[in-house]
């Protein structure tokens, strides 16, 4: 059987998929992020030339590699689901032109690409059909949060002040809270740099996350679309 | 300038498509994966003559005592798995879409006359005929005839190479050679040039007035150079002199040195070519890298040179990326690997955003997985 490949934003995006299809038992590979700066991720109408970028490498690896189905893994941040759909196909047909674009999530689509067999599909992290991956962690998280969720009071002492920030940062510090004061272990505390980070603790301590909550039912439809026994 | 590339039945290519081609054009690859094989296949299709066939023989260190004793190897060695069957072909795209094919069939004599009387023109069987009478050995020796057909543009040329015991003979009486031939140079991955011809070249560059870009070339590696001079005492000899100290033959400047002049005076003295370097790095310190890539993408422009070189660095290739950075249009990389599944060859086309995109998320630019 070939092999499938994931495109996904950042290294965060990576790690957290990467336990999930472990979790499912899924043989899927996640691709080095598009981004590797963790603190530049803004996959947006702006920002089509990297995912184009990633596409073209995938091209690229398809021409020497026995690979079957590619998916593709976005935040749907405040967009709908069909200007996500409009973004991946505006990159797709750049690369492939005589793919057969997407109508929606969750559904293959071929890409036409010479003789190459190669399915496609994609599938955008959200919570209630808006956000990104720190808004899901938020919602599965399975420890008590005292110290990430007092940020709400931060917040408001922010807004009481004339500042703000954004649901992206805020959440963003909330996971890292979270992972740093709830959740860690004195000795992890000793060896932050190593310990105290998002893959750490999905690779080490998938306790403190709950990979069978029913948000994540979506995302687990769209994983197993690449078994192997699926067509 | 060449476009496409398709090579059918040549030495480890079964058929390999090389799409996309620009004025410079960087080839990776694994050992052994046809780096050089392709270089060739390049230069027999711009240069089909007996001459470019017994070079490649040359280059690759085939023994001329087993050649001499066994002709039928040269032949033999170019065709993919030795299969004579079908025969070579080397098909060629250029930018303004007309196109060039070259295929090379081999036959021993017994089926010589049945080649000769499907595919050479009257006049041509009358002259091999003749030759065969004149030429043939008397103790039944084998010989081995390579029938050359070229077709530019639908315009049909047939060359005849016939080898035999020590002797070769190129039964070409074909016209209009410039049609069908190309300026093309190769210069391969070890083989030095002599000083004599370095030196002729070099001379022929200050003829021409170009002496001064030989000057610039040297002095990526050493700024301190601030002459280049021939002698011809007590043969001819390149000089390079370095501010305040006496002149120094080349050949004691060191291998980039040479490589350099070798590579710039084939430029410098062989407008509208081109030009085919295997292992272009070699000699190259890497922080001379992006100067020298940078100094040949401007030459070649300046005098309408196609360069076609294989590569195994990594730092020449982030090199190239970095000189062609802004001049996308000029410059494309290949990647020749083997498929994981089906084991053949293929060329996989990279622009430089690409390949640097490949580069900096860790993949393999440079052949494997």
């Amino acid at each position: 059987m070939g092999r499938n490949i994931l495109i996904v934003e950042s290294n965060n995006d990576k790690y957290f998929f990467q336990s999930v299809i472990k979790h499912l038992d899924i043989d899927l590979e996640v691709a080095a992020p598009v981004f590797l700066d963790e603190d530049y991720r803004a996959m947006d109408g702006s920002d089509s030339t990297k995912l184009i970028n990633a596409l073209k490498d995938l091209k690229a690896d398809i021409q020497k590699e026995d690979i079957e189905r590619i998916g593709i893994i976005l935040d749907v941040d405040r967009h709908s689901e069909a200007e996500r759909i409009k973004f991946i196909n505006d990159c797709i047909i750049k690369v492939f032109p005589k793919a057969i674009t997407l109508d929606r999530a969750n559904q293959f689509t071929d890409l036409n690409f010479e003789a190459y067999p190669i399915k496609l599909a994609c599938y955008f992290t959200n919570v209630n059909g808006q956000g990104e991956l720190e808004t899901v962690l938020k919602v599965i998280k399975n420890q008590d949060s005292t110290y990430a969720d007092c940020l709400d009071r931060w917040r408001e002492c922010l807004v009481s002040n004339g500042k703000k920030i954004t649901d992206k940062k805020f959440d963003k510090l909330w996971i890292v809270n979270y992972i740093r004061y709830d959740t860690a272990t004195k000795d992890e505390q000793k060896h932050a740099d190593r310990k105290l980070t998002l893959n750490y603790a999905l690779e080490n301590k998938s306790f403190i996350w709950n990979l069978d909550h029913p948000i994540l039912a979506e995302l687990k439809v769209f994983f197993r679309l690449f078994n192997n026994s699926s067509s | 300038m060449i476009e496409d590339i398709e090579i059918t039945n040549f030495r480890c290519f079964d058929r390999l498509k090389v799409s996309g081609c620009k004025r410079i054009n960087l080839i990776s690859g694994k050992n052994n994966v046809g780096k050089t094989a392709l270089l060739e296949a390049i230069f027999i299709n711009n240069t089909p003559t007996k001459d470019t066939i017994i070079s490649i023989g040359d280059l690759r260190r085939e023994s001329s005592q087993v050649r001499s004793e066994f002709p039928a190897q040269i032949w033999d060695n170019l065709f993919w798995k030795q299969n004579l069957d079908p025969p070579c072909v080397f098909h060629t795209i250029f930018q303004d879409a007309s196109f060039k094919t070259t295929e090379i069939f081999v036959r021993n004599e017994q089926d010589i006359l049945t080649v000769i009387n499907s595919n050479i023109p009257a006049e041509l069987v009358n002259h091999y005929d003749e030759w065969l009478e004149k030429e043939k050995f008397k103790d039944g020796a084998e010989q081995s005839l390579g029938v050359i057909i070229i077709n530019v543009n639908n315009q049909i040329f047939i060359k005849l190479i016939a080898l035999s015991r020590n002797r070769e003979v190129n039964l070409d009486t074909t016209y209009n050679k410039s049609v069908y031939l190309q300026n093309t140079s190769f210069i391969p991955s070890t083989l030095r040039a002599s000083t004599v011809s370095l030196t002729q070249e070099f001379d022929r560059a200050r003829l021409n007035e170009k002496d001064e870009e030989v000057l610039k070339a040297f002095q990526i590696i050493d700024s301190s150079i601030v002459a280049v001079e021939s002698f011809s005492i007590p043969e001819p000899t390149i000089y390079l002199k370095r501010q305040g100290e006496k002149r120094l033959p080349l050949s004691l400047f060191g291998d980039a040195m040479n490589r350099i002049a070798d590579i710039i005076l084939k430029i410098i003295n062989n407008q509208d070519s081109i030009l085919l370097i295997d292992e272009i790095e070699n000699g190259i310190h890497h922080s001379n890298q992006t100067a020298f890539w940078d100094f040949l993408y401007r030459l070649a422009e300046q005098l309408n040179v196609q360069i076609f070189a294989t590569t195994h660095s990594l730092e020449m290739t982030e090199a190239f990326i970095k000189a062609g950075i802004d001049r996308q249009d000029s410059a494309a990389h290949f990647e020749l690997t083997r498929h994981e599944k089906t084991n053949k060859i293929v060329a996989i086309n990279r622009d430089l955003e690409t390949l640097e995109y490949g580069i900096t998320h860790h993949k393999e630019v440079r052949g494997g997985s």
